[in-house]
């Protein structure tokens, strides 16, 4: 019986890859997709695939390898082809996503983009000849958030929680999960109106304004929005008990969070930061410790696969 | 006698038939010019207005025509649709070849339309608007000139229809 995994990367996936590796990627062993993570692309470089602790290859006979020199290598035309297919061949209609360096695709994936930035003023004013592309692969893993959710949801309430990890460790999965319980009302609680404020398209996934991923029924999505943006359109308009956002870092994101906080909204997040320790050092979070924006602070890791939980720390 | 008098008029009947065959093409050509062109031109405002990806965009634009120039670029949007690694200029050249089968259009416009190939899609909207307006601006251009000269060739082709068969019999007797 084809897996779930399986079926999906190659319903999602492979139609936007070159169309010399769709075949090598469907004839994959059906085992290997549960633990493919990212397929990346580089001009004139071996396909490389991620998965989980190893990174390996493809042959041109579609075998894994973890010798590179071995790999099937990727040549501009590849690289032409997958631009066009993962931008519909329709680069004005992409063209702000392409300017923040990702695409989304339906199923909530997030394609990477890498090339020669051309720069206006003071932002990106494109990216041409695209020369890396890295396919992340979007899983949901419904309930992993299920044993943080009464550290969370108290009996005294909501408490605002922040989530804690260097990169790759689930961060973002966990999130979305507990979006999900939260906006779905989990076990015998009332759902909370819940906004997520997306910056970049990795929580909900939407594709074409639509979450792809399941964040619950009560749930609101403010997409590639900037955060401190999205925070105060979210608490003028939305009215949400729960603002959900991504990796907040820079000083108008703290300011947000504050400003969230002391309109009674609860804010749970996330923050690329390998320890508690260094978190207290960053600037922007020193400050919200300091203020007690967070009850909570969860901290993650990879020791025994992403969204390992390492440690929960009380900080009211 | 008879059966060259029935020959005669069959001759005269059937160049002439093919003359005004060749004059109604005219009138085509300019009506599907003109038709391709306000295509193009909504084409343009979806790409450039509400970004609709091209697949999408080319079969609205499809929609709004007839014949041959909507198999032009339905054909187009379904080279897209397929996800085969196919890019925008190869289906605009796949609609193209389509186009060139069922329709009245000629050489100049055709060529005009190749060149959109090389744009079609992988620009940012400013460069599209562009694209496509230059090219609308040269089928009204060639729309134009041919539309002041109708009447004329449309008058040459089915008086020459009937000369030549008559001129074919004289020969012949």
């Amino acid at each position: 019986m084809t897996n779930e995994s399986a079926l999906k990367i190659r319903k999602e996936i492979v139609p936007y890859l070159p169309p010399a590796l769709q075949s090598k990627i469907n004839a994959l062993d059906e085992g290997h997709y549960d633990a493919l993570e990212e397929i990346r692309l580089r001009v004139n470089q071996p396909v490389a695939l991620n998965m989980g602790k190893r990174e390996v290859t493809l042959d041109d006979k579609g075998v894994l390898r973890e010798d590179f020199k071995r790999g099937y290598i990727i040549n501009k035309e590849d690289m032409k082809r997958t631009v066009a297919s993962v931008s519909e061949n329709s680069y004005y209609a992409y063209e702000e996503d392409i300017k923040r360096g990702f695409i989304t695709l339906p199923g909530g994936h997030r394609v990477g983009l890498a090339g020669q930035v051309v720069w206006r003023g003071n932002e990106v004013g494109m990216m041409k000849n695209i020369s890396s592309l890295c396919f992340r692969i979007a899983r949901e893993k419904k309930g992993c958030a299920e044993s943080l959710l009464p550290h969370i949801e108290t009996e005294e309430g909501i408490m605002s929680a922040l989530l804690v990890s260097p990169p790759r460790c689930g961060k973002t999965t966990i999130l979305r999960d507990l979006a999900r319980l939260l906006a779905g009302g989990a076990g015998d609680k009332k759902a909370k109106n819940v906004v997520i404020v997306d910056e970049r398209s990795e929580l909900a996934g939407c594709y074409g304004g639509v979450p792809q991923l399941d964040v619950g029924g009560h749930t609101d999505v403010l997409d590639a929005c900037p955060k401190a943006a999205g925070m105060m359109m979210a608490l003028r308009s939305l009215a949400p008990q729960i603002i959900v956002t991504d990796e907040i870092g820079r000083d108008e994101d703290a300011a947000a969070v504050q400003e969230c906080l002391n309109a009674g909204v609860k804010v749970i997040s996330s923050f690329h930061a390998a320890s508690f320790e260094e978190l207290k050092r960053r600037p922007a979070t020193k400050r919200l410790l300091a203020a007690e924006a967070f009850q909570v602070g969860i901290l993650l890791s990879r020791r025994n696969g992403p969204g390992t939980i390492q440690e929960i720390a009380g900080w009211d | 006698m008879w059966l060259k008098v029935l020959g005669g008029i069959l001759i005269v009947a059937g160049c002439g038939v093919w003359g005004l065959l060749e004059a109604k093409k005219i009138r085509r050509r300019l009506e599907q010019i003109k038709e391709l062109r306000l295509a193009l031109n909504f084409l343009e405002k979806d790409i450039t207005l509400m970004y609709v990806p091209l697949s999408e965009a080319l079969d609205n634009a499809g929609d709004f025509c007839d014949g041959g120039i909507g198999c032009f670029f339905r054909r187009g949007a379904a080279s897209l649709r397929e996800k085969s690694g196919i890019t925008a200029g190869e289906a605009w050249r796949s609609g193209l070849a389509e186009l060139k089968k069922h329709s009245a259009l000629r050489e100049p416009e055709l060529r005009l339309l190749e060149g959109v190939a090389e744009q079609i899609g992988i620009s940012e909207a400013g460069e599209q608007r562009k694209c496509l307006d230059l090219v609308s601006e040269q089928l009204k251009i060639i729309e134009t000139r041919n539309y002041e000269n109708m009447e004329n060739n449309q008058k040459l082709w089915v008086y020459g229809g009937f000369v030549l068969g008559a001129v074919v019999v004289l020969l012949l007797i």
